[in-house]
C-alpha cells in the first residue's frame, strides 16, 4: 500500500522511523535536482539534500500541515542553498555535467544529426546552464520551481515568503532575460 | 488586425505569464485570447517564450548516483559505538597505578592528616592553615579537642562533630559480645572501612574515565581513517574518469583526422 506524504509524516510524528525513511527515498530525487539546479555543486547539492532530510526530521514534530510536505520540505532546502550561497559569496557555479562529452551525445543522437548539429545542442545545454547561473537568485528559483517542479505560482509563492504577483513578475523578467541571451548566443553562431 | 504596439489595460507581464503557464482563470484566459489574436507583439513574445522553455527543458540535473545516506537511525550509530566493548584493554596494574596516583595527588593537594589517639580520638585535618595564636581560636569545646580547637578556627565545628559522633556510637546498641573497651577499635575498623570503601570507588572512578577517554580516542581514529580513506577513493575515481574522457576525445579526434581525406 503506498501511503500518502501526509500519512507517512503522521506516522512519522508517532514515531514510525520507517515512514520518514520512505519520505527520504520518496524525495531525495527532487531535492536533489533542485539543490544542484540552484548551487550548480553536484556534491554541494548532496550535502545540501541531506542537510535538508535532517533538518525536516528534527522540525517534524513542529510540522502542522499548514503546508504541503513537499512544499515545506522545498522551503528548508532553499534556505539552506542561500547560505550555501552566502557563504560561499558567489554566483553559482557552471559545472559541466560529469561524463558527459561528444561520445556519450553520439549515442544518443537522431540518425539524421549531424556532429555540428550535436555541438549545436550540447552548446545549447550548457548556454541555457550559464544564463541561468546569472540570473538573481529569486528569478532562477522562481523559473526553477516553476520549470522543473511543476509548482504552482501559489505555492511557489509559500515556499519562497512572496506575494503571487512577485512570483509572476519574476518569472517573467526571469524568462525575458533567457529569451534575449538565447536570441543573442544564435546571433553569434549564425 | 494587427497591431505594431500592445496596448493590453492590464498587467501585462503578469498576464503573460499566467497564460503562458496555463494557470488562469477562463474568463480572464477567453479575454486574453481575444487580446493575442489581434496584438502582434504579445504573439511573438509567447512564442518566444514557448522557445525559451523548450531549452529549459534540456537542462537535466545530473542523477542522483546513489541514495542519500539518510537514515533515522544513523544519530543513533555514534552512541552504538561508544557503547560496544573497546578495542585496547587498559590493563588492572594500569588502572591501579592511576588510582593510586589520583588518591596521592588529590590528598596532598588537600593536605590531608588523619590521626588517632587514646586521649584525642579521631582527628581528621584538610587545609594548608598553620597553627595561630592561642588568642584567635574559638572557645574550648571539650577538654579531648582543646589542642585541635586552637589551631584552627573550624576546629570548634569539627569538634562538635565528633563529639556528635561520640555519642551516637555510645549510645547505639552494642552486639552482646561487645564490650565498653573495644568501641575505639570498632570506629578505627569503621573508618578504616570508609577510607578503603572511598579509595575503591575512586580507582574505580579513574579507570571509567581513562577507558571513556581511550575509547573516545579510539572512536574519532577510527572516523578520521574513515574520512581519509573515502576522499582517497574519491580522488582516485576522478583522476580515472579524467584519464578516460582525455583518452576518449584523443581517440576520437584521431579518428575525425584518419578519415580526412
Amino acid at each position: 500500500m503506498t501511503w500518502t506524504d501526509e500519512e507517512l509524516v503522521a506516522r512519522s510524528i508517532r514515531g514510525d522511523a520507517d515512514s520518514f525513511n520512505q519520505l527520504v527515498l520518496r524525495w531525495e530525487r527532487p531535492i536533489y535536482a533542485l539543490a544542484y539546479r540552484t548551487i550548480g555543486r553536484e556534491e554541494d547539492a548532496r550535502d545540501v539534500c541531506q542537510e535538508t532530510f535532517l533538518r525536516a526530521f528534527r522540525a517534524l514534530p513542529a510540522f502542522r500541515g499548514q503546508a504541503k510536505f513537499s512544499s515545506w520540505l522545498y522551503r528548508i532546502a532553499l534556505n539552506l542553498c542561500r547560505d550555501w550561497i552566502r557563504r560561499e559569496r558567489r554566483a553559482p557555479v557552471v559545472q559541466a555535467p560529469e561524463g558527459v562529452d561528444l561520445m556519450d551525445l553520439a549515442v544518443e543522437a537522431e540518425p539524421s544529426e549531424s556532429i555540428e548539429d550535436l555541438v549545436a545542442r550540447k552548446d545549447l545545454t550548457e548556454l541555457v546552464e550559464r544564463v541561468m547561473a546569472r540570473l538573481p537568485e529569486e528569478q532562477r528559483t522562481a523559473i526553477v520551481l516553476k520549470e522543473y517542479h511543476g509548482l504552482t505560482f501559489q505555492e511557489i509563492a509559500d515556499v519562497v515568503g512572496c506575494p503571487l504577483s512577485t512570483v509572476k513578475t519574476r518569472l517573467y523578467q526571469g524568462l525575458t532575460v533567457l529569451r534575449r541571451e538565447l536570441a543573442k548566443s544564435a546571433g553569434r553562431v549564425a | 488586425m494587427n497591431e505594431t504596439f500592445c496596448n493590453y489595460a492590464g498587467k501585462r507581464d503578469e498576464t503573460i505569464v499566467a497564460y503562458l503557464y496555463g494557470e488562469m482563470e477562463a474568463d480572464d484566459r477567453a479575454a486574453f485570447d481575444r487580446h493575442v489574436v489581434a496584438c502582434a507583439p504579445c504573439r511573438a513574445e509567447l512564442a518566444d517564450l514557448r522557445d525559451v522553455r523548450g531549452e529549459l527543458a534540456r537542462w537535466a540535473s545530473p542523477e542522483l548516483a546513489a541514495h542519500i545516506p539518510f537514515n533515522v537511525d544513523i544519530p543513533r550509530q555514534p552512541v552504538a559505538v561508544l557503547a560496544s566493548p573497546p578495542t585496547r584493554v587498559i590493563p588492572v596494574w594500569a588502572q591501579a597505578i592511576a588510582a593510586t596516583l589520583l588518591v596521592g595527588v588529590a590528598a596532598g593537594i588537600a593536605n590531608l592528616d588523619v590521626s588517632y589517639s587514646a586521649n584525642a580520638g579521631l582527628s581528621i585535618r584538610t587545609g594548608w592553615r598553620h597553627p595561630v595564636a592561642a588568642s584567635v581560636a574559638p572557645p574550648v569545646v571539650t577538654p579531648a579537642v582543646s589542642t585541635t580547637a586552637a589551631v584552627a578556627p573550624w576546629s570548634g565545628d569539627l569538634a562538635a562533630l565528633e563529639r556528635d559522633l561520640r555519642t551516637a556510637i555510645e549510645t547505639r546498641p552494642q552486639p552482646i559480645s561487645a564490650v565498653s573497651s573495644s568501641s575505639d577499635d570498632a570506629v578505627m575498623r569503621r573508618v578504616r572501612q570508609l577510607l578503603q570503601d572511598s579509595e575503591r570507588r575512586q580507582q574505580s572512578e579513574v579507570a571509567l574515565r581513562v577507558a571513556e577517554a581511550m575509547r573516545d580516542l579510539q572512536a574519532q581514529r577510527q572516523a578520521d581513517l574513515v574520512k581519509i580513506d573515502r576522499t582517497l577513493g574519491v580522488m582516485q575515481s576522478r583522476t580515472g574518469l579524467e584519464v578516460m574522457r582525455t583518452q576518449r576525445q584523443m581517440n576520437s579526434l584521431a579518428q575525425q583526422v584518419s578519415q580526412r581525406p
